[in-house]
């Protein structure tokens, strides 16, 4: 039966109450991210009463310490600035930790002790799982969860309970497909709720609306108009103290695979039946089956690697990648990759997809544009030679915005063009403090609206993709990566790979 | 006199020189937010409220306030720009401000016509009583996509007649009322009271609701009060009647809902008819149900929030289990911000139409001085 008081409710965000677990409580995530953003829910109302949350982590701590520890990491990053007493005590009451190994039974008994008297005090029976943890600790965590009992399946009437899966999804296909399988063990796929931070940002979300609400771009969105689609994802960071991790993954595994494959994803695909979530996430599976596969002999054509050396950014002194605590002097990890990619279809049959990540480059930006073709035929006898093409480019960060190129006249006696830019940046429009990410994804997560999250097959088209890159690279010389100086925007080969049809990378 | 057109190319001047100042940048306007003050110190006293707005929307305000019973016609304008976002450099608009006095007041949605933006769509904000068949609310009204009131501050029969006005066009314009924006959090509290899937059948079994407001006893329902009970019996499905000059509810199953109306004491700074509390009883055979939303009237202070973000105490009693309990903050009580969220929120709002058909019936009903019997 359906609340008849929801109905027509302007903002029907609220969600039913749910005690969200989080294991990996002690880590940064937790204390940064989760807590905060959980915390700004219950401030904008969002929250009802009966919520809790419990945290699981192996440190020693009293539930005290942890309501403390929790309360200064939303004093320090909450979007929020202030700390709301009244709103901070009521959330507090329902904070709770449990210690305990992962890979220990005891704690899960201590976890079900705790988990039903949360439901005995406050009426909660809906669970939701956050495994902030790494996933070495993920087949372990969801096998005693399912040997406790403490996983529901779904089913008319039952308590609700669903698990949120912080990425990397696996290290490459077949790990990917042990991971899909360790939750398919416990949790029914409609209970897997796969994160990437990136699909909860706001300009993210818009690309779908400025695709497909607005008939203009539509029509031109396809090889008839559009001459290339370049794909950036710059930091201007290093490794940060992440090293050890970084020597396991490398930018292709930290961001090629999930942040930038899902922009590329919601770039190329086809207009959604609707907006639920399997209709979305349908179109985003046809897109990434539509990739050209990346065969040995193509990838030394069109993927480039790189390490950042030594360099400035921001004006600073940086050190070389391989000077970086816990990194191997000797490192062949890569930085940086650019690679030119072909979604073999109608809509984008010969148009290439340039995409690039990596560390230490010239700007933090992270932005998807779209180069349309040139006119046919140029009327204007520029001095310069012609007339530059029309770009659209979408910010997703900083800056988050919408900038269209074109072309105007000066004004004078003579036909002087001049490119211009429309700038919209979802700041001035719109205010800056709008919802963070993990705010709408934990939200979406208790709603059960899975549009944002990566679905299973999802996940192993995008490493189905990635691991022939990586095959073509093990196969090779055992050549390292390029070194390409920090500030910069990669290595020299990143630029031949677009000057050798002719473009060259935007300096966003 | 100096002739109209000559202060519309004046502002327009003033316009000019403040996109010049700009630079060569491109910029966002969302709407024309038009503004029209039944007096001149009332249009001054919303200028602020406005700016606040704007440079969150990036709209072109129209801040017009009238004059209409001055013997001289006279016409007076000037643009200034407003700057978004604590200075944050990209966020940029303008607010126009005019005065009209006498005969001149009727050129005003001609002006108005000559100074708004193209492209975007027209709000309408009329500070004032408003009558549907004013020559100026007509010309400006048929151009605007929505037109906003609070009436919390003119009367429900205001906002009725307003509905109907915009009931028989084919093209809008949409009604909005800051009122029914301010109700938002106790529509979603009480909403919250029937959630869990075991309580909600409750919601159809209520037999008793009680509303508080902070007023006098004695004194006539506000709007909001009002509009709260025209959403709740909207939504439940529960008709009105009179005996005898009394009202009575009923349900759909024909079973007798009270509703009683409350005045409680106004703390200092508190605005009049601000709701106060809401609770109910719900009863399915030997069960029940028992929710209380109360608002801690004029509490915002001692957070150290804002001086009128009071705090709300949400309580919900089963016939078996623990009793809930969750306190939440109201936002600040603060006019930009709920003109703002009202210009935000859909132009087509179902719930307030139906709404506003049901608070029509009780607009003149009195609160009462008991305490609620819950």
């Amino acid at each position: 039966m359906l609340n008849p008081l929801r109905r027509g409710l302007s903002e029907d965000r609220t969600v039913a109450p749910f005690v969200v677990v989080i294991f990996g409580a002690s880590g940064d995530l937790t204390k940064r991210k989760l807590l905060p953003a959980l915390y700004n829910l219950a401030v904008s109302r969002n929250l009802p009463s009966g919520f809790a949350v419990v945290g699981v982590a192996r440190r020693e701590k009293s539930q005290e310490q942890f309501r403390s520890e929790m309360r200064e990491g939303v004093a320090s990053f909450s979007r929020r600035k202030q700390l709301d007493e009244a709103v901070w005590d009521d959330f507090e009451r329902g904070v709770h930790y449990v210690r305990g190994a992962f890979d220990d039974p005891a704690t899960y008994a201590s976890l079900k002790g705790q988990l039903e008297a949360l439901e005995a005090e406050r009426g909660t029976k809906n669970r939701l799982y956050y495994l902030a943890v790494p996933p070495s600790e993920f087949g372990a965590i969801v096998s005693h969860l399912r040997d406790a009992k403490l996983v529901e399946r779904p089913g008319e009437g039952r308590p609700v309970t669903r698990v949120v899966v912080e990425k990397p999804f696996g290290h490459d296909l077949a790990s990917a497909r042990d991971l899909n399988a360790v939750f398919a063990s416990a949790f029914d796929e409609s209970q897997v709720f796969r994160i990437d931070h990136y699909l909860g940002k706001e300009t993210v979300q818009n690309l779908l609306v400025f695709r497909f609400a607005n008939s203009l771009f539509e029509p031109v969105w396809n090889r008839e108009h559009v001459d290339h689609v370049q794909i950036t994802v710059a930091e201007e960071i290093g490794v940060e103290g992440r090293g050890k991790f970084y020597e396991e993954t490398g930018v292709t595994k930290d961001i090629v695979e999930n942040h930038l494959m899902q922009l590329f994803c919601l770039t190329a695909m086809e207009p959604p039946i609707s907006l639920a979530a399997d209709a979305v996430r349908d179109e985003k599976v046809k897109v990434l089956r539509s990739l050209r596969p990346m065969e040995r002999s193509l990838v030394q054509e069109n993927v480039v690697r790189g390490q950042y050396g030594r360099g400035l950014v921001r004006g600073d002194e940086v050190a070389a990648y391989r000077d970086e605590p816990d990194v191997s002097p000797t490192s062949r990890i890569e930085t940086f990759v650019a690679m030119r990619v072909f979604v073999d279809n109608w809509r984008w049959g010969g148009v290439p997809f340039y995409v690039r990540a990596g560390k230490r480059l010239a700007r933090r930006v992270t932005e998807v544009a779209i180069q349309f073709k040139k006119v046919p035929h140029n009327l204007f006898r520029a001095p310069d030679g012609g007339v530059s093409p029309n770009v659209l480019a979408v910010r997703i960060q900083p800056d988050e915005g919408i900038a269209l190129r074109f072309i105007t006249k000066e004004p004078g006696q003579q036909t002087i063009l001049r490119d211009v830019a429309m700038d919209f940046r979802y700041g001035a429009a719109f205010g800056s403090n709008t919802p963070e990410a993990y705010e709408r994804l934990l939200l979406d997560a208790m709603r059960g609206d899975a549009t944002l999250f990566t679905r299973h097959d999802e996940v192993e088209e995008q490493w189905a993709f990635i691991d022939r890159v990586f095959e073509a690279w093990r196969a090779e010389a055992s050549a390292p990566p390029p070194v390409y100086e920090s500030g910069s925007w990669g290595p020299e080969r990143a630029d031949d790979l677009l000057a050798r049809d002719g473009r060259r990378w935007r300096k966003p | 006199m100096t002739p109209p057109s000559s202060v519309i190319a004046d502002v327009e001047r003033q316009l000019r020189a403040i996109s010049e100042a700009r630079g060569p940048t491109t910029r966002i306007l969302s709407m024309n937010l038009v503004v029209i003050a039944e007096s001149i110190d009332i249009a001054a006293r919303y200028t602020q409220v406005v700016d606040e707005v704007c440079a969150s929307l990036l709209a072109r305000a129209i801040v017009v306030g009238l004059d209409p019973g001055s013997r001289e016609g006279s016409l007076e304008g000037c643009a200034t720009h407003v700057s978004a976002h604590d200075g944050e450099k990209d966020g940029f608009t303008e607010r126009v401000s005019l005065t009209a006095r006498g005969q001149m007041c009727l050129r005003i949605p001609s002006i108005v016509e000559s100074l708004r933006v193209a492209e975007v769509p027209i709000a309408l904000v009329w500070l004032g009583r408003l009558h549907p068949n004013d020559a100026i609310f007509e010309q400006i009204a048929e151009r605007a996509e929505r037109v906003l009131i609070d009436s919390e501050f003119t009367s429900v029969a205001n906002l009725v007649s307003l509905s109907a006005y915009a009931r028989l066009r084919s093209e809008g314009p949409y009604v909005a009322d800051l009122a029914w924006t301010r109700l938002q959090p106790w529509q979603e509290l009480f909403a919250r009271f029937f959630d869990q899937p075991e309580h909600t059948p409750f919601a159809e079994r209520i037999e008793h609701i009680s509303i508080s407001q902070a007023s006098p006893a004695g004194s006539t329902i506000g709007s909001e009060a009002a509009l709260l009970v025209g959403w709740l019996a909207t939504r439940l499905g529960i008709r009105s009647y009179r005996a005898g000059g009394a009202l009575r509810y009923v349900r759909p199953d024909g079973g007798e809902v009270r509703i009683e109306l409350l005045g409680v004491d106004r703390p200092d700074g508190v605005a009049p008819c601000t709701l106060a509390e809401i609770a109910f009883v719900a009863r399915r055979g030997e069960d029940s149900l028992r929710g209380r939303a109360v608002r801690e009237l004029a509490s915002g202070g001692k957070g150290g929030v804002t001086a009128d973000a009071d705090v709300i105490t949400w309580r919900l009693v089963p016939a078996h289990g623990a009793a809930l309990e969750q306190r939440v903050r109201l936002g600040a009580n603060k006019a930009s911000k709920w003109l703002e969220r009202t210009l935000r929120r859909p132009p087509v709002d179902a719930a307030l139409l139906e709404s506003i058909g049901f608070a029509e019936n009780i607009a003149d009903e009195v609160v009462g001085s008991s305490t609620p019997d819950l």
